[in-house]
Protein backbone atom coordinates (compact mmCIF):
# COMPACT_ATOMS: atom_id res chain seq x y z
CA UNK A 1 0.00 0.00 0.00
CA UNK A 2 1.00 3.54 -1.20
CA UNK A 3 2.03 5.67 1.73
CA UNK A 4 1.13 9.81 1.10
CA UNK A 5 3.50 12.26 1.82
CA UNK A 6 3.31 14.61 4.63
CA UNK A 7 2.86 18.12 3.62
CA UNK A 8 6.75 18.69 5.17
CA UNK A 9 7.93 15.76 3.16
CA UNK A 10 5.93 17.09 -0.24
CA UNK A 11 7.38 20.20 0.60
CA UNK A 12 10.94 19.32 0.68
CA UNK A 13 10.47 17.12 -2.13
CA UNK A 14 9.58 19.99 -4.52
CA UNK A 15 12.11 22.52 -2.99
CA UNK A 16 14.72 19.62 -3.97
CA UNK A 17 13.49 19.11 -7.20
CA UNK A 18 13.29 22.73 -7.97
CA UNK A 19 16.42 23.84 -6.81
CA UNK A 20 18.20 20.60 -8.79
CA UNK A 21 16.16 21.94 -12.17
CA UNK A 22 17.49 25.34 -11.83
CA UNK A 23 20.70 24.51 -10.71
CA UNK A 24 21.81 22.37 -13.96
CA UNK A 25 20.17 24.57 -16.30
CA UNK A 26 22.02 27.83 -14.43
CA UNK A 27 25.19 25.65 -14.49
CA UNK A 28 25.73 25.58 -18.26
CA UNK A 29 28.15 27.23 -19.85
CA UNK A 30 28.53 28.23 -23.61
CA UNK A 31 31.53 27.69 -25.13
CA UNK A 32 33.82 29.79 -25.59
CA UNK A 33 33.75 32.36 -28.81
CA UNK A 34 30.41 31.25 -29.16
CA UNK A 35 28.58 34.37 -29.87
CA UNK A 36 31.87 35.71 -31.97
CA UNK A 37 31.85 32.93 -33.87
CA UNK A 38 28.14 32.42 -34.48
CA UNK A 39 27.93 36.06 -35.42
CA UNK A 40 31.36 35.61 -38.43
CA UNK A 41 30.28 32.51 -39.88
CA UNK A 42 26.44 34.21 -40.29
CA UNK A 43 28.33 37.54 -41.82
CA UNK A 44 30.47 35.58 -43.95
CA UNK A 45 27.24 33.58 -45.12
CA UNK A 46 25.48 36.39 -46.08
CA UNK A 47 28.35 38.22 -47.23
CA UNK A 48 29.01 35.36 -49.70
CA UNK A 49 25.16 34.53 -50.56
CA UNK A 50 25.46 37.95 -52.48
CA UNK A 51 28.29 36.87 -54.12
CA UNK A 52 26.02 35.33 -56.90
CA UNK A 53 24.70 37.90 -58.09
CA UNK A 54 28.05 39.25 -58.42
CA UNK A 55 28.69 35.85 -60.98
CA UNK A 56 25.60 33.88 -60.81
CA UNK A 57 26.45 31.41 -63.11
CA UNK A 58 30.26 30.16 -61.98
CA UNK A 59 31.98 31.28 -59.10
CA UNK A 60 29.25 33.27 -57.37
CA UNK A 61 27.09 30.11 -56.72
CA UNK A 62 30.45 27.85 -54.86
CA UNK A 63 31.27 31.15 -52.77
CA UNK A 64 27.58 31.11 -51.68
CA UNK A 65 27.38 27.69 -51.02
CA UNK A 66 31.56 27.69 -49.69
CA UNK A 67 29.53 30.49 -47.21
CA UNK A 68 26.74 27.83 -46.23
CA UNK A 69 28.83 25.05 -45.39
CA UNK A 70 30.76 27.50 -43.07
CA UNK A 71 28.04 28.38 -41.19
CA UNK A 72 26.93 24.80 -41.21
CA UNK A 73 30.01 23.95 -40.04
CA UNK A 74 30.39 26.66 -37.26
CA UNK A 75 26.72 25.79 -35.93
CA UNK A 76 27.45 21.87 -35.75
CA UNK A 77 31.27 22.56 -33.94
CA UNK A 78 29.64 25.19 -31.38
CA UNK A 79 26.56 22.66 -30.71
CA UNK A 80 29.36 19.82 -30.19
CA UNK A 81 31.25 21.72 -28.18
CA UNK A 82 28.21 22.80 -26.01
CA UNK A 83 27.51 19.17 -25.59
CA UNK A 84 31.18 17.95 -24.80
CA UNK A 85 31.51 20.91 -21.93
CA UNK A 86 27.97 20.54 -20.24
CA UNK A 87 27.43 17.03 -20.64
CA UNK A 88 23.36 17.40 -21.38
CA UNK A 89 21.34 18.33 -25.21
CA UNK A 90 19.32 21.51 -25.01
CA UNK A 91 17.12 21.28 -28.24
CA UNK A 92 16.06 24.42 -27.78
CA UNK A 93 19.41 25.80 -27.84
CA UNK A 94 20.15 24.14 -31.01
CA UNK A 95 17.38 25.35 -33.01
CA UNK A 96 16.87 28.27 -31.89
CA UNK A 97 20.25 30.08 -31.00
CA UNK A 98 22.38 28.14 -33.57
CA UNK A 99 20.01 27.41 -36.17
CA UNK A 100 18.69 30.74 -35.90
CA UNK A 101 14.84 29.99 -35.48
CA UNK A 102 14.32 32.26 -32.83
CA UNK A 103 12.07 34.92 -33.74
CA UNK A 104 13.99 38.02 -33.11
CA UNK A 105 17.20 36.30 -34.96
CA UNK A 106 15.19 35.07 -37.80
CA UNK A 107 13.66 38.41 -38.52
CA UNK A 108 17.27 40.56 -38.39
CA UNK A 109 18.88 38.05 -40.72
CA UNK A 110 16.12 37.63 -43.04
CA UNK A 111 16.46 42.21 -43.27
CA UNK A 112 19.94 41.70 -43.11
CA UNK A 113 20.20 38.95 -45.92
CA UNK A 114 17.54 40.94 -48.23
CA UNK A 115 19.31 44.15 -47.90
CA UNK A 116 22.77 42.47 -48.81
CA UNK A 117 20.91 41.01 -51.99
CA UNK A 118 19.38 44.58 -52.33
CA UNK A 119 22.74 46.36 -51.99
CA UNK A 120 24.66 43.36 -54.47
CA UNK A 121 21.53 44.14 -57.19
CA UNK A 122 22.25 47.69 -57.15
CA UNK A 123 26.09 47.46 -57.54
CA UNK A 124 26.61 49.58 -53.62
CA UNK A 125 28.88 46.86 -53.05
CA UNK A 126 29.77 48.45 -49.82
CA UNK A 127 26.70 48.54 -48.24
CA UNK A 128 26.86 44.09 -48.46
CA UNK A 129 29.47 43.78 -45.45
CA UNK A 130 27.35 46.48 -43.68
CA UNK A 131 24.02 44.34 -44.11
CA UNK A 132 26.55 40.94 -43.25
CA UNK A 133 28.10 42.56 -40.10
CA UNK A 134 24.09 43.69 -39.32
CA UNK A 135 23.01 40.14 -39.75
CA UNK A 136 25.64 38.25 -37.84
CA UNK A 137 24.84 40.91 -34.49
CA UNK A 138 21.25 40.36 -35.07
CA UNK A 139 21.78 36.30 -34.68
CA UNK A 140 24.23 36.64 -31.49
CA UNK A 141 21.89 39.31 -30.04
CA UNK A 142 19.01 37.35 -30.64
CA UNK A 143 20.91 33.70 -29.48
CA UNK A 144 21.77 36.11 -25.96
CA UNK A 145 17.67 36.92 -25.71
CA UNK A 146 16.99 33.11 -25.56
CA UNK A 147 20.08 32.15 -23.31
CA UNK A 148 17.99 34.80 -20.62
CA UNK A 149 14.76 33.35 -21.17
CA UNK A 150 16.05 29.91 -20.90
CA UNK A 151 17.73 30.72 -17.81
CA UNK A 152 14.49 32.38 -16.24
CA UNK A 153 12.44 29.50 -17.53
CA UNK A 154 14.58 26.51 -18.37
CA UNK A 155 11.76 24.09 -18.50
CA UNK A 156 9.63 26.17 -20.68
CA UNK A 157 12.41 27.03 -23.10
CA UNK A 158 14.67 23.83 -23.34
CA UNK A 159 11.86 22.55 -26.40
CA UNK A 160 13.46 23.17 -29.65
CA UNK A 161 11.38 23.30 -33.42
CA UNK A 162 9.98 20.38 -34.65
CA UNK A 163 12.19 18.83 -37.46
CA UNK A 164 9.13 19.19 -39.63
CA UNK A 165 9.08 23.21 -39.00
CA UNK A 166 12.62 23.40 -39.44
CA UNK A 167 12.76 21.71 -42.70
CA UNK A 168 9.46 23.72 -44.14
CA UNK A 169 11.54 26.58 -42.66
CA UNK A 170 14.80 25.90 -44.39
CA UNK A 171 13.02 25.38 -47.61
CA UNK A 172 11.34 28.25 -47.12
CA UNK A 173 14.37 30.32 -46.91
CA UNK A 174 16.22 28.83 -49.84
CA UNK A 175 12.72 29.16 -51.99
CA UNK A 176 12.99 32.94 -50.99
CA UNK A 177 16.07 33.96 -51.31
CA UNK A 178 16.09 32.18 -54.62
CA UNK A 179 13.12 34.21 -55.34
CA UNK A 180 14.84 37.56 -54.08
CA UNK A 181 17.88 36.66 -56.99
CA UNK A 182 15.92 35.88 -59.63
CA UNK A 183 14.14 39.11 -58.87
CA UNK A 184 17.29 41.39 -58.77
CA UNK A 185 18.94 40.50 -61.51
CA UNK B 1 -7.99 14.34 -4.40
CA UNK B 2 -4.61 13.87 -4.16
CA UNK B 3 -3.28 11.81 -7.68
CA UNK B 4 -0.02 12.17 -6.43
CA UNK B 5 2.06 8.85 -8.16
CA UNK B 6 4.00 6.51 -6.08
CA UNK B 7 6.74 6.01 -8.81
CA UNK B 8 7.73 9.77 -8.01
CA UNK B 9 7.39 9.30 -4.17
CA UNK B 10 11.12 9.36 -4.14
CA UNK B 11 12.81 12.73 -3.55
CA UNK B 12 15.69 11.97 -5.51
CA UNK B 13 13.34 10.76 -8.52
CA UNK B 14 11.61 13.88 -8.40
CA UNK B 15 14.51 15.53 -8.35
CA UNK B 16 15.54 13.68 -11.76
CA UNK B 17 12.52 14.52 -13.56
CA UNK B 18 12.17 17.79 -12.95
CA UNK B 19 16.34 17.97 -13.79
CA UNK B 20 15.47 16.61 -17.63
CA UNK B 21 12.58 19.20 -18.38
CA UNK B 22 15.03 21.84 -18.40
CA UNK B 23 17.27 19.73 -20.97
CA UNK B 24 16.05 17.54 -23.99
CA UNK B 25 18.81 15.04 -23.11
CA UNK B 26 21.57 15.06 -20.13
CA UNK B 27 24.67 12.43 -19.27
CA UNK B 28 24.07 9.65 -16.96
CA UNK B 29 27.32 11.49 -15.05
CA UNK B 30 26.00 14.71 -15.21
CA UNK B 31 22.81 13.75 -13.91
CA UNK B 32 25.14 11.96 -11.23
CA UNK B 33 26.92 14.58 -10.20
CA UNK B 34 24.37 16.81 -9.74
CA UNK B 35 21.78 14.73 -7.58
CA UNK B 36 25.28 13.29 -5.52
CA UNK B 37 23.95 9.97 -5.80
CA UNK B 38 26.37 7.07 -6.70
CA UNK B 39 26.12 5.41 -10.14
CA UNK B 40 24.27 2.38 -8.40
CA UNK B 41 21.29 4.39 -6.87
CA UNK B 42 20.68 6.22 -10.16
CA UNK B 43 20.88 3.61 -12.41
CA UNK B 44 17.76 1.67 -9.94
CA UNK B 45 15.66 5.32 -10.08
CA UNK B 46 16.27 5.24 -13.50
CA UNK B 47 15.44 1.55 -14.43
CA UNK B 48 12.13 2.41 -11.95
CA UNK B 49 11.10 5.51 -14.53
CA UNK B 50 11.98 3.58 -17.55
CA UNK B 51 9.48 0.28 -17.21
CA UNK B 52 6.91 2.93 -16.62
CA UNK B 53 8.11 4.77 -19.53
CA UNK B 54 8.45 8.03 -17.89
CA UNK B 55 12.14 7.97 -18.92
CA UNK B 56 13.95 6.83 -22.25
CA UNK B 57 18.00 5.97 -21.88
CA UNK B 58 20.13 5.21 -24.69
CA UNK B 59 23.79 4.56 -25.19
CA UNK B 60 26.04 7.30 -26.69
CA UNK B 61 29.52 8.99 -26.73
CA UNK B 62 30.74 11.35 -24.76
CA UNK B 63 34.12 12.75 -24.97
CA UNK B 64 35.21 9.51 -26.47
CA UNK B 65 33.73 7.36 -24.37
CA UNK B 66 30.72 5.30 -23.75
CA UNK B 67 28.41 6.91 -21.85
CA UNK B 68 24.36 6.61 -21.34
CA UNK B 69 21.95 9.54 -22.71
CA UNK B 70 18.60 10.63 -20.32
CA UNK B 71 15.57 12.38 -21.55
CA UNK B 72 12.15 12.63 -20.06
CA UNK B 73 8.87 10.82 -22.21
CA UNK B 74 5.79 13.22 -22.96
CA UNK B 75 4.11 10.41 -20.23
CA UNK B 76 6.95 11.40 -17.93
CA UNK B 77 6.36 15.13 -18.56
CA UNK B 78 2.35 14.78 -17.69
CA UNK B 79 2.60 11.86 -14.82
CA UNK B 80 5.15 14.88 -13.39
CA UNK B 81 2.98 17.73 -13.87
CA UNK B 82 0.23 15.90 -12.24
CA UNK B 83 2.57 14.71 -9.61
CA UNK B 84 3.35 18.34 -8.60
CA UNK B 85 0.02 19.34 -8.92
CA UNK B 86 -1.03 16.86 -6.20
CA UNK B 87 1.24 17.48 -3.43
CA UNK B 88 0.90 21.68 -4.10
CA UNK B 89 -2.79 20.91 -3.54
CA UNK B 90 -1.47 18.74 -0.19
CA UNK B 91 0.71 21.57 0.81
CA UNK B 92 -2.29 23.96 0.40
CA UNK B 93 -4.56 21.88 2.11
CA UNK B 94 -2.93 22.41 5.53
CA UNK B 95 -1.96 25.93 4.90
Amino acid sequence: MDISPTPDEAAAALQQADFAGSALASGLLLPSHFYSSICTATAVQIGTAAAVLANHNGWGIGVAIAGVLVQFCVGGIQIARFRSLNGVRVRGFESRVVGGTAYTTSTVYGLALGGALWAAAMEAWWLVPVFAVLGGLGFAVGGQHWWRAYQRDPAGSSRGDSAVWLIVLYCAAIVGMGALVIGFR
Amino acid sequence: MNDWDSTLQPPARLALMTMLTTVSQAEFVTVQKRLQVSDSVLSKHVSALSAVGYVESHKGTHANRRTTWLSITSKGRSALSAHVSALRNLIADVE
